[in-house]
């Protein structure tokens, strides 16, 4: 095994925008070092590897509702459908405003439904608050 | 077809009346004896109005040229023509044909007076002649002249009122018909010979109901359109206005005729312009809620998508800020430079939600509303920028009312923004207001800021419409959102402000009968 992936935390990270990963991974460095997150672009791509049977065990789920080719929502949907991921810890960190979105994920089981917030030190804190629902409260 | 003018004759009022003073009671007394003539004039001229003396039957007859007469007195024995001659001589012409003749003679003879009413003379006299038997004689026949005037005149002003009766009903532009109450036609004019297409002889007598199927007796008020039927069975609407007299000839029903093709073609026009108008109406208005809906749609979703991008910008920009400590105050300056245009942008953009939200056409549910709570909520969450200016709020107790809450939040939220934002040097003071008044509420929210000078009253609600430089920080929209949200809620919005002197935001809400 990978000395990354040894960490204690694996954290799958559905998110398209490669600018928003970076920033996600440069705030979640001041949460905690030991947070490893397993990356997908795309919805499609998200439920096939997280309702793989092989796929090692996460700790939480982190989900943007904007995806390319399919919404965040059908992951998520795909995720209380599995039995092995029925009771994940899922927090949604979006740039959606829907009133709509946010109810439909609500409807679904969230820990968190976060908008992703204009400003660094903004966004560090919202990043530091999904850590802290999927890993500690 | 238009009829063709007439020449009505002007009369007099056509009243029948008295013979005009112009006419006279006149005699003509023939005598050869001129002491016989002096004596007739004595006993007779208070009679008449003129008496008029001829000594010889030529005398006479020249009189008679141009003088009309009540009667005639005719000395029989005259030399030369004698009173029969004479007589025969005026009988011959046609202006003194049946001008009474009285003979005058001393002889009684029957052979005489044979002659004489032979003559047409309608009595004798004998002398010696008693004054009263002549003077009643005379009168006899001094007032039948006059009554045969006066009715000559008075059938003369009958016909004249008749032919001017007539004049107008030919000149009139409907066919008249002049029926019995039973729809029998009595008189037609020109037009009704046209309109019918028969010349009126064959109307005569002809029923109404033959040229107008549904007329009945009953159709004897006001006007009633019903189908006319001419002369080749074509038919027509028409339009029959009835008017009844009695007479003593019993009931006459005068019944107009409009052919009104015309005006019937008119309306079905007008008709078919409005619906079609109407039609255009429609399709326009469903093109322009369409085309609304569109822009609303791409405009939220613009200010969705335009945001993303910003979000990255700002955050990459304080990103570099931050990694660069050492960078000099004026590069730091431009990155701060970029930053503050990404955020100003960015208000732009939730203003623009904001706009769109509220200017949605669609309808949002009213609820009953508590505004004090609503105003609580307001402030709590613009405690920050109210705290860092100092600012006291009094608010008045506000109502209870039906609304939209989201929209209501949105006005006072840009009231009091706007308050803080263009406050003055003195400490901000802020009033909120409600006023009950007969058909709305009336809310205002007052400061003591910088104020507004009265040409721009009305700019400032215009969309990006700002009056200061961007060192006061604002969207320009906050005030057109605020007039959006509250004509969509029913009301109106002003400010009463000056510069210098602060102002007064006020907005009327109607009452919502739920």
């Amino acid at each position: 095994m990978a000395e990354e992936e040894k960490r204690r935390h694996r954290i799958a990270l559905v998110e398209d925008s490669d600018e928003d990963v970076f920033l996600i991974q440069e705030a979640s460095r001041k949460f905690s070092n030991e947070i490893h997150f397993v990356r997908f672009t795309t919805a499609e791509s998200a439920i096939a590897g997280l309702t793989n049977p092989g796929s090692l065990p996460l700790d939480g789920i982190m989900l943007d509702l904007n995806l390319p080719r399919g919404s965040g929502l059908e992951v998520l949907n795909a995720i209380r459908r599995s039995d092995g991921l029925r009771s994940s810890r899922v927090v949604v960190l979006t740039s959606s405003g829907s009133a709509r979105d946010r109810a439909a994920a609500e409807a679904l089981g969230i820990r968190a439904y976060i908008e992703k917030p204009t400003g660094l030190d903004e966004f560090e804190r919202a990043v530091e608050q999904a850590l802290d629902e999927l890993l500690i409260a | 077809m238009a009829p063709v003018p007439q020449q009505i004759p002007s009369t007099n009022s056509g009243d029948l009346a008295e013979p005009p003073p112009a006419w006279k009671t006149r005699l003509l007394l023939v005598d050869d004896d001129e002491g016989n003539l002096l004596s007739l004039q004595a006993t007779l001229e208070d009679l008449v109005d003129e008496l008029v003396l001829a000594q010889s039957g030529e005398d006479a007859l020249r009189h008679l040229l141009d003088t009309d007469f009540a009667a005639i007195l005719l000395d029989v024995k005259m030399p030369g023509m004698d009173g029969f001659e004479t007589a025969g001589l005026i009988r011959n012409r046609k202006k003194s044909q049946t001008t009474p003749i009285l003979f005058l003679t001393g002889f009684r003879s029957d052979d005489h007076l044979f002659r004489g009413y032979d003559l047409g003379a309608v009595d004798f006299l004998f002398k010696p002649i008693s004054p009263e038997v002549l003077r009643s004689k005379v009168a006899v026949f001094v007032e039948l002249a006059r009554n045969t005037t006066l009715l000559r005149q008075n059938a003369e002003v009958l016909a004249r009122a008749e032919r001017r009766f007539r004049s107008l009903l030919e000149a009139a532009p409907d066919a008249i018909l002049i029926t019995n109450e039973s729809g029998a036609i009595n008189l037609a004019n020109t037009r009704a010979e046209e309109l019918f297409g028969r010349p009126r002889e064959l109307l005569h007598g002809v029923s109404l109901k033959t040229l107008v199927p549904d007329w009945t007796e009953m159709a004897q008020i006001h006007s009633i359109e019903l189908t006319g039927i001419r002369r080749d069975g074509s038919e027509f609407p028409c339009e029959l206005t009835c008017s009844p007299l009695q007479t003593d000839e019993g009931l006459l029903i005068t019944t107009a005729v409009r052919d009104i093709t015309e005006r019937r073609k008119a309306e079905e026009n007008i008709r078919r312009l409005n619906s079609e108008l109407e039609q255009r109406v429609a399709t326009r208005t469903l093109e322009l809620t369409r085309s609304n809906e569109a822009l609303r749609q791409f405009a939220w979703a613009a200010s969705h998508d335009l945001q993303e991008p910003l979000r990255i910008v700002v955050s990459y920009a304080q990103l570099l800020t931050r990694r660069t400590e050492n960078l000099d105050d004026q590069s730091r300056g431009f990155l701060d430079t970029i930053v503050n245009g990404a955020l100003r942008m960015e208000r732009l953009l939730a203003s623009l939600r904001e706009y769109v939200f509220a200017s949605d056409a669609g309808s949002e549910e009213t609820e009953i509303v508590d505004a004090n709570g609503l105003i609580e909520k307001v402030l709590s969450d613009l405690d920050l920028a109210l705290k860092s200016s100092d600012a006291e709020v009094e608010c008045a107790p506000l109502p209870t009312l039906t609304s939209v809450p989201a929209l209501l939040s949105q006005v006072f939220q840009n009231l009091i923004a706007n308050a803080v934002k263009y406050r003055a040097a003195a400490p901000l003071r802020i009033q909120i207001s409600a006023e009950r008044r007969t058909r709305d509420w009336l809310f205002g929210v007052s400061d003591n800021g910088i104020g507004i000078s009265p040409e721009y009253h009305e700019l400032i609600f215009g969309v990006f419409k700002r009056l200061h430089p961007h060192s006061i920080p604002g969207t320009g929209i906050g005030l057109s959102i605020c007039k959006v949200a509250v004509e969509r809620l029913g009301g109106q919005i002003w400010v009463e402000s000056e510069l210098g002197k602060g102002s007064v935001f006020k907005f009327t809400l109607p009452f919502n009968e739920t």
